[in-house]
C-alpha cells in the first residue's frame, strides 16, 4: 500500500469542519503503527469533543506516541504541548491533525520547521458537507485552508459519507467529484476511505480503497 | 386665529408623571420637536429604558420598545438592524447609561451603531429616590452617600462625552444643558443635529443633556437649575466634542 | 434538497435560516461556537445579519430588539451563557416577543466544565429568569429531530408570541448526522401587527412589559397562564418505545434518551419488559403520555445527565402510581448502558412479580 511511503515524514491532515479528519488520521495511525516509531500530535484547536486525543489509550497500545498537552485533555483552552516542536523536528513519522477549516491556522507557527522536514498536506473532503459538495467548493475551501496554515494542499483525500446512512453510491459519488477536484487543482487524489462492510462493493475503484474500522460516533447512541 | 405655540405631534396628549420643575418635559420637547422639524415621526422607533423616563413610550407619539436597565443601546441595535432605514434613538438616565449599561452604550458607540442616544444626566438616581449616581459630583449629598460623595471611597465622577469621544465609532458626541432659554435652543440645536446624523447614515451620535431633580436634589425648581450651572457645567463642561466629518 | 453530514450545532444555523431567520445575535462559548460562525459565514449570503454582542446580556436585548421590531430572530449559548441571558429573557416572554434560544447545554454549576450535561432542565422548564412565565422548550434527540424542531419553532413562536428554547447537550451540538431540511406543516400565523415598524398610517405599537398597577399586571399574567394551558393542551409530544406491555418504563430525553433505547433493547434480551418514554416537549410537559402507557407497568426509571431534575415531573405525572427511579451522572459525564442497565435489574429483581 502507498502508505509505505510516510516513513520517516511529516504528514498534516487538513479538512473543513467535519470532514472527517480525525477519523481519517486516527484509522492511518493504527495501520501504519508497525512500520515504525509513529507520532500522532492533536493540533485540533477548535473543537471541544472528537478529538484524536481522545483515542489515546487505543493508540498507546498500539506503540503510537500521542502528543497533546497531557494536563488540559478536556480543557476549553487550545494550549498546545511542547512535545509538538521537538516531534516535528525529530526522525519519527509524524501525523499531524489539524481543526477544521480556520483551525489551519495553528500551522502558521509550525511553518518553519513543516518546510524542512518537506512536509505533505492531505485535504479530508466529504462532499456529503456543506461548502464542499462540488469541485468548485472544495477548490474554494482548499485555497481557504492553505491560505490559513500557510502551505499548499499537497493531496486530497476522498471521505465523502453519511454516517450510519453511507452507502457504496455515496462513496462513488463523492470519488468523481474529489477526483475532478483534484485534476483541477493539479494533485494527486490518495484515497477513497470507507467502511468495512462497504469494501466489496468498491473494489473496482481506479484508487486506493482506504478501510477505515474506527469510528467516532458514540457507539452506545442508538 | 395664528398658532404661535402647539404641542409637538411626537408627543401624546397624556400629562407626564414628571414632577413639577423637573427637565425631563424640556427635554421631550426638544426630542419631539427635532423629529417633527425632520419629518420622520412616522418612521421613528424610540427605545425607553429604567429610570425616571421608564414612561417615555406614554408620552412619544411613535413606535417604542421598553427596554431593561441599562440595555436600550443593545436594544436600539437590534431594532436599527432590522430596520436600517429607520430612524431609531434611546433615551436613557445617568444610573442607565453609565453605570449598569456602561457595556452597552461603549460597545454601541464602538460599533458606530446608527442611532442616536438621549443622555439626561442628573446626577442621581430619580426613579429609585435618589442615590448616588455614577455622575454624582464629589462631596454630592444622597441618599446613599448621606456625608457626600468621597472620591477616595468610590471614585470620581464619569465624564461620558469625553469617554465616549474617544471612540471612533462615535461621529456626533455633545454636552449642552438645560438650565436657561439660551442654553435650551443650543440643546434644540445638538439633539436635531444628532437625528441628522443618523438620518444621513453618519454613525452613532449623542447628546449628553445636563438636567436637573428638584425634588431628590432638594432644592426649589429655580436654585436647581442655578445648581446645575454653579456645580454641574465646571465639572461637565458644555460643547461639541466629535462631530461628522471631524478627523481623529 | 439531498442528505447533507451536518454538526448539529451547524445544522441548527442552517434550520433556522430555511425557517426563515435572517438575524443572529451571540457571544462565542464552548461548545456551541459553531452555530455564531456557521451564521457569521451564511447570514450574509440570504441578506442576513450576523452581530457578535459584547456579552450574551446585550446578545438577548439586541434579540428582544429585533424581535419587536418584527423580525425573525435567535440567539445561541451554552448554561453559563444561557445564565446571562435570563433577564433578557424575562423581558422577552413578558412582552410577548417571539424568538428562539438554543442551549446547548454543558456540565456546571458555574463555569464548570465542557462536557455534555442536562443540568439545565430546571432553568429552562421553571422559569429562569424572573416572573410567571414559560418558555416552550423543545428537547431533541437526534440532529434530524432538531432540525425538523427548530424549522417549526419560529411559527410556534410566531404563532404564541413567545420564545422559544431548544435544549440540546453539548453531545447533539458536536456529533454529526445525516440531515434533510423539510417545510414544517404550515400554521395560521396572525400578522405581527404589533411590531415596531413606524406608525405609518396607524397608532403607535409599543413593546412594553412594565405595568405598574397591581391588577392590570395581573391581568396581563392569566393572560399569559392562558397561554401556556392552551400549549399544555395543544403540544404535548413525546414518542413512545417498546412500551405496549413494558413492566419498567424509562423516562429520557435528549441524547441520553438515546442510550436508553440501547438499553431497553438489552434488557428485553434479558427477559425485562423494558419500554421508553422519551419527552420531546419538555415544556409543555408530555403527562398525556403517562395516561397512554398499559396497566403492566410497574415501575418508572429516569435517566438524565443531572443530579435528577425531570424526575420531579415524572413524579408529578405518574402522581403515586408507581415508584419512580432515578439513574444520573453529572457535571458532564455521559451514564453508560451498561450502569443504567444495572440499576433497571436491581429495580425489577426488588418487584415482586
Amino acid at each position: 500500500m502507498k502508505f509505505t511511503g510516510l516513513t520517516g515524514g511529516k504528514l498534516v491532515i487538513v479538512g473543513a469542519y467535519g470532514s472527517g479528519k480525525t477519523e481519517f488520521a486516527l484509522n492511518l495511525a493504527l495501520q501504519i503503527a508497525d512500520l515504525g516509531p509513529l507520532a500522532l500530535v492533536d493540533l485540533d484547536i477548535v473543537n471541544p469533543y472528537f478529538r484524536s486525543r481522545d483515542a489515546t489509550e487505543l493508540l498507546e497500545e498500539r506503540g503510537v506516541e500521542v502528543v497533546y498537552n497531557r494536563e488540559f485533555r478536556d480543557a476549553d483552552l487550545p494550549a498546545l504541548s511542547a512535545r509538538t516542536d521537538a516531534v516535528l523536528a525529530g526522525g519519527d513519522t509524524t501525523i499531524l491533525d489539524v481543526g477544521g477549516d480556520d483551525g489551519a491556522r495553528v500551522l502558521g507557527r509550525y511553518k518553519p520547521l513543516l518546510l524542512r522536514s518537506r512536509a505533505q498536506v492531505w485535504m479530508v473532503v466529504n462532499c456529503f458537507r456543506p461548502f464542499t459538495a462540488d469541485p468548485e467548493g472544495i477548490i474554494a475551501t482548499a485555497r481557504r485552508i492553505g491560505e490559513k496554515a500557510g502551505l499548499p494542499i499537497t493531496a486530497l483525500v476522498n471521505n465523502s459519507n453519511l454516517a450510519r446512512e453511507t452507502a457504496a453510491g455515496h462513496v462513488r459519488q463523492g470519488a468523481s467529484i474529489v477526483r475532478a477536484a483534484a485534476e483541477r487543482m493539479g494533485i494527486p487524489l490518495v484515497c477513497h476511505c470507507c467502511r468495512p462492510r462497504l469494501a466489496d462493493q468498491l473494489s473496482d475503484l481506479e484508487d486506493e480503497l482506504f478501510i477505515m474500522e474506527l469510528s467516532l460516533f458514540p457507539a452506545d447512541i442508538t | 386665529m395664528k398658532v404661535v405655540f402647539e404641542r409637538p405631534t411626537a408627543l401624546t396628549d397624556k400629562q407626564t408623571h414628571y414632577c413639577p420643575g423637573c427637565t425631563h418635559g424640556i427635554i421631550h420637547r426638544l426630542v419631539a420637536e427635532s423629529i417633527d422639524e425632520l419629518e420622520v415621526r412616522e418612521k421613528t422607533i424610540g427605545v425607553a429604558s429604567v429610570g425616571c423616563s421608564v414612561l417615555a413610550y406614554d408620552y412619544f407619539n411613535l413606535d417604542m420598545q421598553q427596554a431593561a436597565h441599562g440595555r436600550a443601546p443593545a436594544v436600539a441595535t437590534g431594532i436599527k438592524r432590522v430596520h436600517p432605514d429607520k430612524v431609531v434613538f434611546t433615551y436613557q438616565g445617568d444610573g442607565d447609561l453609565a453605570s449598569i449599561g456602561m457595556a452597552e452604550i461603549v460597545h454601541a458607540a464602538a460599533r458606530g451603531e446608527k442611532i442616536t442616544v438621549i443622555f439626561v444626566n442628573n446626577t442621581i438616581y430619580g426613579m429609585t429616590g435618589g442615590q448616588m449616581a455614577p455622575t454624582s459630583l464629589v462631596g454630592q449629598k444622597t441618599t446613599t452617600s448621606p456625608l457626600g460623595r468621597k472620591a477616595e471611597h468610590c471614585g470620581y465622577p464619569i465624564r461620558m462625552a469625553e469617554l465616549l469621544s474617544t471612540l471612533q465609532g462615535a461621529v456626533s458626541v455633545a454636552r449642552v444643558s438645560v438650565h436657561d432659554i439660551p442654553n435650551i435652543i443650543k440643546a434644540k440645536k445638538a439633539i436635531k443635529k444628532a437625528f441628522e446624523t443618523q438620518i444621513k447614515g453618519e454613525g452613532f451620535a449623542i447628546v449628553e443633556v445636563l438636567s436637573t431633580c428638584p425634588t431628590n436634589w432638594g432644592l426649589p425648581p429655580l436654585d436647581a437649575l442655578k445648581w446645575l450651572k454653579e456645580n454641574m457645567i465646571p465639572y461637565y463642561p458644555l460643547g461639541e466634542y466629535r462631530t461628522p466629518g471631524e478627523v481623529k | 434538497m439531498a442528505k447533507q453530514l451536518m454538526k448539529g450545532n451547524e445544522a441548527i444555523g442552517e434550520a433556522a435560516i430555511q425557517a426563515g431567520c435572517r438575524y443572529f445575535f451571540g457571544y462565542p462559548i464552548t461548545p456551541q461556537n459553531e452555530v455564531p460562525e456557521y451564521m457569521s459565514r451564511r447570514l450574509p449570503e440570504v441578506g442576513g445579519v450576523f452581530l457578535q454582542a459584547e456579552s450574551e446580556v446585550a446578545a438577548i436585548n439586541m434579540v428582544y430588539g429585533a424581535a419587536g421590531a418584527g423580525a425573525r430572530v435567535m440567539t445561541s449559548s451554552s448554561s453559563p451563557g444561557i445564565s446571562l441571558k435570563q433577564e433578557g429573557i424575562s423581558y422577552i416572554a413578558g412582552s410577548e416577543l417571539p424568538c428562539l434560544i438554543i442551549n446547548i447545554i454543558r456540565g456546571g454549576p458555574g463555569l464548570g466544565g465542557i462536557q455534555p450535561a442536562q443540568s439545565d432542565y430546571f432553568q429552562a422548564t421553571k422559569g429562569g429568569g424572573h416572573g410567571d412565565y414559560n418558555l416552550f422548550v423543545f428537547a431533541p434527540a437526534s440532529i434530524q429531530e432538531m432540525v425538523d424542531l427548530i424549522m417549526e419553532s419560529f411559527d410556534i413562536a410566531d404563532y404564541y408570541r413567545n420564545p422559544v428554547m431548544i435544549l440540546g447537550d453539548g453531545t447533539l451540538g458536536q456529533m454529526m448526522e445525516p440531515v434533510e431540511f423539510k417545510a414544517p406543516k404550515k400554521r395560521d400565523l396572525p400578522p405581527k401587527d404589533w411590531a415596531t415598524t413606524g406608525c405609518v398610517g396607524r397608532e403607535p405599537n409599543v413593546i412594553n412589559s412594565l405595568s405598574l398597577v397591581a391588577e392590570n399586571l395581573e391581568r396581563h399574567n392569566w393572560r399569559l397562564q392562558e397561554k401556556y394551558k392552551h400549549m399544555k393542551e395543544n403540544e404535548q409530544r413525546w414518542e413512545l418505545y417498546k412500551t405496549e406491555d413494558a413492566e419498567l418504563v424509562m423516562v429520557a430525553y435528549g441524547t441520553t434518551a438515546r442510550i436508553v433505547k440501547s438499553v431497553v433493547n438489552k434488557l428485553r434480551e434479558q427477559g425485562i419488559k423494558a419500554g421508553l418514554l422519551r419527552p420531546i416537549t419538555i415544556f409543555p410537559y408530555p403527562v398525556k403520555a403517562f395516561a397512554l402507557l398499559p396497566e403492566t407497568v410497574k415501575a418508572f426509571l429516569t435517566v438524565e445527565m443531572s443530579a435528577g431534575q425531570m424526575v420531579e415531573d415524572v413524579r408529578l405525572a405518574v402522581n403515586g402510581k408507581n415508584p419512580v427511579h432515578f439513574c444520573g451522572r453529572t457535571g458532564g459525564v455521559i451514564p453508560t448502558p451498561a450502569e443504567i442497565t444495572k440499576v433497571a435489574m436491581e429495580i425489577m429483581g426488588g418487584e415482586p412479580r
